[in-house]
C-alpha cells in the first residue's frame, strides 16, 4: 500500500515540476533503448539458432532465420528424457522447499518466541552455516553417498539439500513483528504451542512462506554441481544437469553428439517454466528480499 | 534480540516445546552440514585418494595446507576467484544503482521494461553459460560475425586466456546486475518523497540530493545485495565450467573449479578438503565483516525511527 502511495506521490511531484527536466530523459531514454537491444541479444540469439537448421548456422550469421525448422525441437524431446529431467527438477525442488520451509518456520518461530537456554547459541550457529558456500560439503557428502550406494536416487537430489539456514533466519525474522495478542489469545483457548502455531502462526505467516518458497525454490533450481556428481545415469540428472549435455562445444568425456541448434532449442526449452514461473512471482521474490530481508 | 524484546514476557510453553520445535531442523543442520565440516577437517589432514581402499589413507598432519600454500595453480584461483568478486559485484552495483535512479520514475512502458530487465536472473546460471559459449565461438559466433562485417579481424575470444576471464565475468555482470537493481529499486520507491521534495527546495541539487539523502537511505539494501552476491560468486561453478572449463590453461580456473578439479580430476580428496576450509575461513571473513556493518546500521536506523 505504502509504495504505490510513494508513487503517486513521486508522479505528482514530477508534473508539478512540469518540463523542465523532459530533455535529460529522451537522451536517457535512446541511450536506453540501445543499451537494453544489445542487452536483450543474447536471448534473441538462442531463440533465433534454435530456428535455423544446423547447416545455416554453421555457414552464414543471420539475424533472423532464412529458412525456419523444428527440427532442433524434435530432436530435443526424441533423443533426451528432457520430460523426465523436469520431473526430476521439479518433484526435487519441491520436496526440498516443502521441507525446508516447514522445518524452518517450526525453527524459526522457536528462536523468535521462546525462551530456552542456549537460544542464542542456536542462533549463531544458524546465521554461521548460511555462510558456507556447499562446496565444502561437497566432497563428504559425495563419499557417503558412493559409500550408501545411493548415487541415481532421489535420497542423493534431496536429502542434502535440505540443511537452508537462511530460511529459518528468515522466518525468525517475521516472527519477530508478529503480533503477541492472537498467541496468547489462542493459549488462554487452551492450544498447545504446536497447535498455536500450526492453527494460528503459520497460516497468517504467508508474506513470509510466499517470499521464502521463491528464494528457495530458485536456489534449489538452479543448483547444478551437486545433482552432476550424484546423477551418473541419464534418467538420473536434473534439468541443468541435462542441458549441459547438449552444451555445443561438449566435455570429452559426454562426446558430445549434438550440434548447436539443439544446444540453443534445450535452452530455450529449459528457460521458458523457469522464466514463466519466476516473472509470474517476482513481486513476491523482491517484497520477500527487501521487507522481511536480511537485516541480522 | 533487543532489550526490550527480552523483557516481555514470552507466551508460556511447556519445557519440551522447544526441543520439539527445533529438532527437525538441528538434526538436519548437523548431518547435512555440520558433520561433513568436521569430516573435512578431518580429512584435510590426510593424504586420501578418492577411490582408494582405506589402507591407502596417510595422516599427513597439516601437510596439505602446506602443499597448498606452495602450490602455484591454488594462489592463481584465489587470485582470479577475488578479482571475479571485486571487478564483477561492484559493476553489477554501479549498474543496478544506476537503473535504479533511472527507472525510478512513470514513462510509457515502464512497468515491462522493469520486468524485462529480470529475465537474465531468472535464467539458469548454466544455460546462461551456454548461450555466451556459443556467442562468442570463432566464425559463427554472431559477435565475430559482427567484427567481420566491420573488417576487423576476428578473436577466439575464448582461446585467449585474458579475454576468456573478462568474458566470464561479463557474463556474470549481464545476468546479475538486475538483481541489484531489483533490491535498489524497491529500496528507492520507499524513500519518501517529502524528504527529497524538502531537499530541493532547501535549493539542493540532484548531486546533492543523491549523497545526502538517497545514498545513504540505500546502504543497507546495498550491503545486503553485496552480501548475498558475494556468498554467492564465492562458489560460482556451473556457467564457468560450461563456458571455458577453467581454460585456456587455468585462466579462469576460478576457486571453486579448482576445488572440483583436485577432489574428482585429481582424485586427492585430502587437497580439496584443505582448500574447501580456506574458502570457509574466506567466506566467514566476508560475512562477517558485511553483517557487522549491516548490523550496526540497522541499530541507528532503530535508534532513528524511534
Amino acid at each position: 500500500m505504502r509504495t504505490t502511495e510513494v508513487a503517486k506521490e513521486t508522479m505528482r511531484n514530477r508534473q508539478l515540476r512540469g518540463k523542465k527536466k523532459a530533455a535529460i530523459p529522451v537522451v536517457l531514454w535512446i541511450l536506453g533503448l540501445v543499451a537494453g537491444i544489445l542487452w536483450i541479444f543474447p536471448f534473441y540469439w538462442m531463440l533465433a539458432t534454435s530456428l535455423k537448421p544446423e547447416s545455416s548456422i554453421l555457414t552464414s550469421v543471420s539475424l533472423v532465420p532464412e529458412v525456419f525448422t523444428f527440427e532442433h525441437y524434435v530432436t530435443v524431446f526424441t533423443k533426451a528424457p528432457l520430460l523426465r529431467w523436469i520431473a526430476n527438477s521439479v518433484i526435487v525442488a519441491v520436496t526440498v522447499t516443502v521441507a525446508r520451509l516447514g522445518v524452518s518456520s517450526l525453527a524459526g518461530y522457536a528462536i523468535a518466541r521462546m525462551k530456552f537456554v542456549g537460544r542464542d547459541l542456536v542462533f549463531l550457529l544458524l546465521l554461521g552455516s548460511m555462510m558456507i558456500p556447499d562446496e565444502i560439503t561437497v566432497v563428504p557428502l559425495f563419499i557417503w553417498v558412493l559409500k550408501l550406494k545411493l548415487a541415481d536416487s532421489y535420497w542423493a537430489l534431496i536429502v542434502p539439500q535440505l540443511a537452508g539456514a537462511f530460511s529459518v533466519l528468515f522466518y525468525r525474522q517475521y516472527f519477530l513483528t508478529f503480533p503477541r495478542d492472537l498467541e496468547d489469545a489462542a493459549a488462554m483457548d487452551g492450544c498447545s504451542s504446536f497447535q498455536t502455531f500450526r492453527h494460528v502462526v503459520f497460516p497468517l505467516a504467508k508474506s513470509a512462506t510466499t517470499a521464502c518458497t521463491i528464494i528457495v525454490f530458485s536456489f534449489v533450481w538452479n543448483d547444478y554441481l551437486w545433482p552432476m556428481l550424484v546423477s551418473f545415469k541419464e534418467e538420473w540428472m536434473t534439468l541443468p544437469v541435462g542441458a549441459a549435455i547438449f552444451n555445443p562445444v561438449g566435455f570429452q568425456q559426454t562426446g558430445n553428439k549434438f550440434g548447436y541448434g539443439t544446444a540453443m532449442a534445450v535452452i530455450v526449452v529449459a528457460a521458458l517454466p523457469t522464466l514463466a514461473f519466476f516473472l509470474g512471482l517476482q513481486r513476491y521474490f523482491i517484497q520477500g528480499i527487501t521487507r522481511e530481508g536480511l537485516k541480522g | 534480540m533487543t532489550k526490550g524484546e527480552a523483557r516481555r514476557r514470552d507466551v508460556r510453553h511447556r519445557p519440551a516445546a522447544p526441543l520439539f520445535f527445533l529438532a527437525p531442523a538441528l538434526i538436519i543442520v548437523f548431518a547435512v552440514l555440520i558433520y561433513p565440516i568436521c569430516f573435512s577437517i578431518v580429512v584435510s589432514l590426510f593424504d586420501w585418494p578418492l577411490s582408494a581402499g582405506a589402507g591407502e589413507r596417510h595422516f599427513v598432519g597439516f601437510g596439505n595446507y602446506v602443499d597448498l600454500s606452495a602450490d602455484p595453480e591454488f594462489w592463481n584461483s584465489v587470485k582470479l576467484q577475488l578479482g571475479f568478486i571485486f571487478i564483477a559485484i561492484p559493476i553489477e552495483l554501479l549498474l543496478g544503482f544506476a537503473a535504479a535512479l533511472l527507472l525510478n520514475r512513470e514513462f510509457f512502458g515502464a512497468k515491462i521494461v522493469r520486468t524485462l530487465l529480470l529475465l537474465p536472473v531468472f535464467f539458469l546460471p548454466i544455460l546462461s553459460g551456454m548461450t555466451w559459449r556459443f556467442m562468442l565461438q570463432p566464425r559463427y559466433g554472431p559477435l565475430n560475425a559482427l567484427l567481420i562485417s566491420l573488417g576487423v579481424p576476428e578473436m577466439t575470444w575464448l582461446g585467449n586466456p585474458l579475454m576468456a576471464y573478462v568474458a566470464v565475468i561479463v557474463q556474470d555482470i549481464w545476468r546479475m546486475w538486475p538483481f541489484m537493481f531489483m533490491l535498489l529499486y524497491a529500496a528507492l520507491t520507499n524513500i519518501p518523497a517529502e524528504m527529497l521534495e524538502a531537499a530541493e527546495i532547501d535549493g539542493a541539487g540532484f548531486w546533492r540530493r543523491l549523497r545526502s539523502i538517497t545514498v545513504p537511505m540505500l546502504v543497507p539494501t546495498m550491503l545486503t545485495g553485496l552480501l548475498l552476491r558475494i556468498i554467492d560468486a564465492l562458489r560460482v561453478f556451473s556457467e564457468v565450467y560450461v563456458m571455458t572449463e577453467g581454460g585456456p590453461g587455468n585462466a579462469t580456473l576460478l576457486f571453486s573449479l579448482y576445488t572440483q578439479r583436485q577432489a574428482f580430476s585429481y582424485q586427492k580428496v585430502g587437497m580439496a578438503s584443505a582448500m574447501a576450509i580456506f574458502l570457509l575461513i574466506l567466506s566467514i571473513v566476508f560475512a562477517v565483516t558485511l553483517v557487522r556493518k549491516n548490523m550496526s546500521l540497522d541499530v541507528l536506523e532503530e535508534k532513528a525511527g524511534g
